[in-house]
């Protein structure tokens, strides 16, 4: 019993101490919050977006030594979910007294995340996820670099009727598809968008499904497909399930003419490195990535060389998509919109946001940064964004389209037999 | 069309065959201990990343690590049995599915510490094989783990009948006084049982390794189903959980395909409560 | 309700600690809220706030009735997405779409209660979780009306009518009240045949049901305030962090944490979710703060080890354990 009341009472302790517990403050610095999942399901890309725009941060310090004279410092927070993104949210601005935050990677998080923001009228930069609802609220001080979901699933569509359909010899409005995707936000939301964009393109859908990420079987899905005998599918997943379907397909003896993933699983290095050979030829719409340098401004270039070499320094291998997104949006944060602002005052950044124009081939993979003004329907978010298709040949990713960006041309159009 | 069912079919049953790995340990804890470990998942996630790292620093094959993995698991189990799963016995609901609880959260989130959240894969040359059996295709890897399913529950059972232990466990699963009053040391026996239970689970990792990715989280997809299939075979029931497991890996392949993949998952949870309420036994077990 | 009067008579009001104690704690946290101007610490407040209510809900059913439920998620779900829906597609109030979210979470929390009412300990857990499951997935595939798994955004506009407020002040007395009048509702319960009634179910169904108690009605009854009040603790959920997902309410995760905080504070006693709210809503939320930008995943292990020792060494929560003692010891210094 007494044991009872001393474990009871050394909790209690724990904990007020806890409350009260303050680490010492450094003065001199501009910190700003970021908001990720560090832990939970997520866990694996949000800590890897963190890294990207963790980087960008280090190299701006190195740079030009900071933003006003001064270094910058992330105050790291962990939201593997909504709710604590909103806790956390509240956390930063309230507690800690951040004026910027930078999230989340996942569009429900940064859904409730920016939500906050908004009310307290502090600027939430979003770099990765990719909801279109995330800048279609009507708020003022949420902005986004990267591009949207329905650039993600219309740009996947797009390539099938331009360039698969040609390539086949078949009619765009003939080309058998069906898309799928899994059923969180994301999945749902980039489903969407080829949905919608294939239909206005007029291709022949024949399914559309869903399913859930962490389906220990897609055999049901696969051998559904089959016997709808595509042209192209369409999917959307997170690297688990598209190695599974992949592997599935073949084990079922599934094999498309096309394959085309939307950003996820389908655009990261795990990709290929799980599936060996059988990545060869799977095309994915993703931020574009080790693009063309001739698409790229002079000092676009130098940063994307600098960008890649750090990289790879640190994960040993090449950045992806998603990588390039969150560092692209910080590098921009800290190297266009802070300086025109001048100071930590979110109004002043507000419009240093709306003031940056920077051209197609600004940004290493070959953005250009406008943010759309208050009263358009996406305020807040790049005009200037794109999509593009990049397609696993022999092992690595290569961006293949739009020609501008591209690399080297597509291959595998049809898909050979699988070996 | 017929060529699709058979298809079907057979791709439920290997489907089955997963699940009946991960099941097998499951019932053989909740039928003798009356335990409901939710820590399940994170055991085989242990598994499969022992199997992981012998694979990458010793190259050894997966199939041949569950020689390692299996005792490893089972002195694993031991471990956990004695120290917290040892004081929920005959302990209210709460106790035991907290401490199991969190058992759960500190096995995956100190994967999380230790390996991070990169997903691992132990490629095998045949990881994507599969064989063709007239029209049908049966994919290696899942072949590997039905057979094994089979193998190791039909091995299961001379030690159930014909060992002491397994013969005291028996007992003890169908009346612990009676048992207690045998002479027989509950306490050592359900530590005991926990541990092979698990050990089980070492099994299961290793021939799950080639299929799936291997991440903190790996784990958690297959508990509520090895518990749909385990109540729907009757608990401590080892060719119930087999049967359970196939069933669902069945009509979940077929509500897949001909009704939609999004509801899949939906159809065994529906079951799983009508079980419940009509069968409680589940469809082998003895009624109490 | 004779629980009620029964609660308020005067004689009960001043020998019963709980009742009497209670009234000058709630105007110390009203003034408390009063002061706080720091809106974190209104967050911290208005969560452990939410959690208390929502395990006060919890308890009605795992507690008073002994029906360990881990599928309350979907419950509190339902609250939050009617009230929710109703806001969006027809503009009703959410305080009403709150009493419908109430009162359907009610009625299907009663026939699951029927349903399963058979079901002893552990199996009635497992029938709760597959039927959390089932919830989330139908919220899900509903992508129509629910959206799906890109969940609801409640657009924020202020005001009584749509329950929404820009000062967090305003919350944390709503919350307030609201955690007030579910820890006098258990009292009441406590204290009346009902509650009596559940306790001998509890400690002896077999020997209840002999006694001629009906034993499939009061659970039925219980589980179905149970899911009526989670319900309202949805909807407070929802006009709070004006964002909702399948994936966050309607899990098992969600419904072991709410159980888990009753657990920790004490089963079946009415302080016992507010104690174990004031404990854990805290902790969770500063061991995320300070630990969970450092190595990711260590403040979750640590939280399992406490949940393990709190499981072991205060299996009937931290209420029940203080409670006997407490009581001796008054009552020997009453003797003395």
């Amino acid at each position: 019993m007494a044991r009872k009341l001393l474990v009871c009472s050394l909790l209690i302790l724990a904990l007020v101490s806890m409350i009260y517990w303050n680490d010492a403050k450094a003065q001199n610095q501009v910190k700003i919050g970021t908001i990720f999942p560090l832990t939970g399901p997520l866990a694996l890309l949000g800590n890897e977006s963190f890294e990207a725009a963790d980087l960008a941060r280090e190299m701006v310090n190195e740079r030009f030594g900071g933003v006003w004279g001064k270094k910058v410092v992330f105050i790291k927070a962990d939201a593997p979910d909504p709710t604590s993104g909103a806790n956390e949210a509240n956390r930063l601005i309230t507690h800690e007294g951040m004026k910027i935050l930078i999230g989340t990677y996942s569009s429900s998080i940064a859904l409730a995340a920016s939500a906050v923001a908004e009310r307290n009228k502090v600027i939430y930069l979003e770099v990765i996820a990719s909801s279109d609802e995330i800048n279609q609220r009507g708020y003022k001080y949420t902005f986004r670099t990267n591009e949207s979901a329905a650039d993600l699933g219309g740009t996947a569509a797009v390539f099938a009727s331009e360039v698969v359909a040609p390539t086949l010899r078949i009619d765009s409005k003939k080309l058998k598809i069906v898309i799928f995707h899994e059923d969180s936000a994301y999945g749902t939301s980039v489903g969407k968008g080829v949905k919608a964009t294939a239909d206005r393109l007029g291709l022949q859908v024949l399914a559309y499904d869903n399913y859930k990420a962490t389906s220990p079987d897609l055999s049901s899905i696969v051998l559904r497909f089959r016997a709808l005998n595509p042209d192209v599918i369409i999917a959307t997943s997170y690297i688990n399930d598209a190695v599974l379907f992949w592997k599935t397909c073949k084990q079922l003896g599934l094999r498309p003419k096309a394959l085309i993933g939307t950003s996820a699983g389908y655009g990261i290095p795990d990709f290929a490195r799980l599936l060996g050979p059988d990545s060869e030829g799977v095309f994915t719409s993703e931020a574009p990535a080790l693009v063309n340098p001739a698409a790229l401004t002079d000092k676009a270039k130098a940063l994307d060389k600098e960008f890649r070499e750090r990289w790879m320094a640190k994960k040993g291998r090449l950045p992806a998509g998603h990588a390039y997104r969150a560092f692209t949006g910080t590098w921009v944060l800290l190297t266009e919109v802070l300086p025109k602002a001048g100071a930590m005052d979110p109004e002043k950044i507000r419009e240093a946001f709306l003031k940056v124009d920077l051209p197609y081939g600004s940004l290493p993979h070959g953005l250009g940064v406008k943010y759309a003004p208050p009263g358009n329907p996406n305020a807040g978010l790049n005009e200037r964004r794109i999509a593009g298709i990049q397609q696993w040949q022999d092992g690595k990713i290569v961006q293949v389209w739009p020609e501008k960006l591209a690399v080297k041309r597509w291959t595998a159009i049809p898909l050979p037999p699988w070996k | 069309m017929e060529g699709m069912i058979l298809q079907l079919f057979v791709s439920g049953i290997l489907l089955g065959g997963v699940y009946a790995l991960v099941s097998i340990g499951l019932t053989l804890i909740f039928g003798v201990l009356d335990v409901v470990n939710f820590a399940h998942g994170e055991f085989l996630m242990i598994g499969m990343y022992a199997v992981f790292w012998l694979c990458t620093l010793f190259h050894l094959d997966p199939y041949a690590s569950l020689l390692v993995v299996t005792p490893l698991l089972f002195f694993f189990g031991l471990f956990v049995g004695r120290t917290v799963i040892r004081q929920t016995i005959g302990a209210s609901s709460a106790v035991q599915i907290f401490a199991t609880v969190g058992v759960s959260l500190i096995l995956m989130n100190g994967a999380l510490v230790l390996w991070k959240a990169d997903f691992r894969s132990v490629p095998t040359a045949y990881g994507s094989g599969a064989l063709m059996l007239g029209p049908v295709f049966v994919g290696y890897p899942q072949l590997m783990s039905f057979i094994g399913a089979i193998v190791f529950s039909a091995m299961l059972f001379p030690f159930l009948r014909y060992t002491y232990v397994g013969k005291a466990i028996r007992a003890t699963a169908q009346d612990r006084r009676a048992a207690t009053l045998m002479g027989i040391d509950i306490q050592k026996t359900y530590i005991f049982t926990f541990g092979i239970g698990i050990a089980l689970v070492g099994i299961a990792s290793a021939l799950l390794a080639p299929i799936y990715s291997i991440y903190p989280g790996v784990g958690a997809q297959f508990v509520l189903v090895a518990y749909v299939a385990v109540v729907l075979g009757g608990l401590g029931n080892i060719p119930g959980a087999i049967l359970g497991s196939l069933l669902i890996g069945i009509t979940e392949t077929f509500s897949g395909f001909f009704i939609s993949p999004g509801w899949r998952q939906a159809i065994y949870y529906a079951v799983f409560i009508l079980v419940l309420i009509f069968r409680p036994q589940g469809l082998l077990g003895q009624k109490q | 309700m004779e629980g009620l009067r029964r609660l308020f008579s005067p004689k009960l009001i001043l020998k019963d600690p709980e009742v009497s104690l209670s009234l000058p704690a709630l105007a110390f946290w009203a003034l408390v809220i009063g002061f706080v101007r720091n809106p974190f610490y209104l967050d911290v407040l208005i969560m452990i706030l939410l959690w208390a209510m929502l395990a006060s809900s919890w308890n009605i059913a795992g507690g008073y009735a002994g029906m360990f439920s881990l599928g309350h998620g979907a419950f509190i779900g339902i609250g939050a997405y009617m009230s929710s829906m109703l806001f969006i597609h027809f503009k009703l109030s959410p305080w009403l779409g709150m009493i419908t979210g109430a009162v359907v979470a009610g009625v299907i929390a009663s026939c699951l209660g029927y349903i399963c009412g058979r079901l002893k300990g552990h199996y009635f857990a497992l029938a709760t979780i597959a039927f959390v499951e089932l919830v989330n997935i139908t919220g899900v595939q509903l992508k129509e009306l629910t959206r799906g798994s890109e969940g609801l955004s409640i657009p924020f506009s202020a005001g009584w009518a749509n329950f929404m407020f820009e000062n967090k002040v305003t919350y944390a007395y709503i919350g307030l009240a609201f955690m007030a009048g579910f820890y006098f509702l258990s009292l009441a319960l406590e204290r009346s045949k009902l509650g009596y009634y559940l306790v001998a179910m509890r400690e002896d169904e077999d020997a209840a049901k002999s006694l001629a108690i009906n034993t499939p009605r009061i659970k039925m009854v219980s589980i179905g305030l149970s899911g009526f009040l989670a319900a309202i603790g949805g909807t407070f959920y929802a006009q709070y962090i004006l964002f909702i997902e399948p994936d966050t309410v309607l899990s098992f995760n969600f419904s072991v944490q709410v159980a888990l905080v009753t657990i920790v504070g004490g089963m079946g006693t009415a302080l016992g979710p507010l104690v174990g709210s004031f404990l854990l809503t805290p902790l969770n939320m500063l061991l995320r703060a300070y630990l969970g930008g450092s190595l990711a995943g260590l403040h979750i292990v640590i939280y399992g080890f406490l949940l393990i020792i709190v499981v072991f060494f205060i299996p009937d929560g931290i209420v029940n354990a203080i409670r006997v003692p407490l009581r001796k010891y008054l009552q020997s210094e009453e003797i003395g």
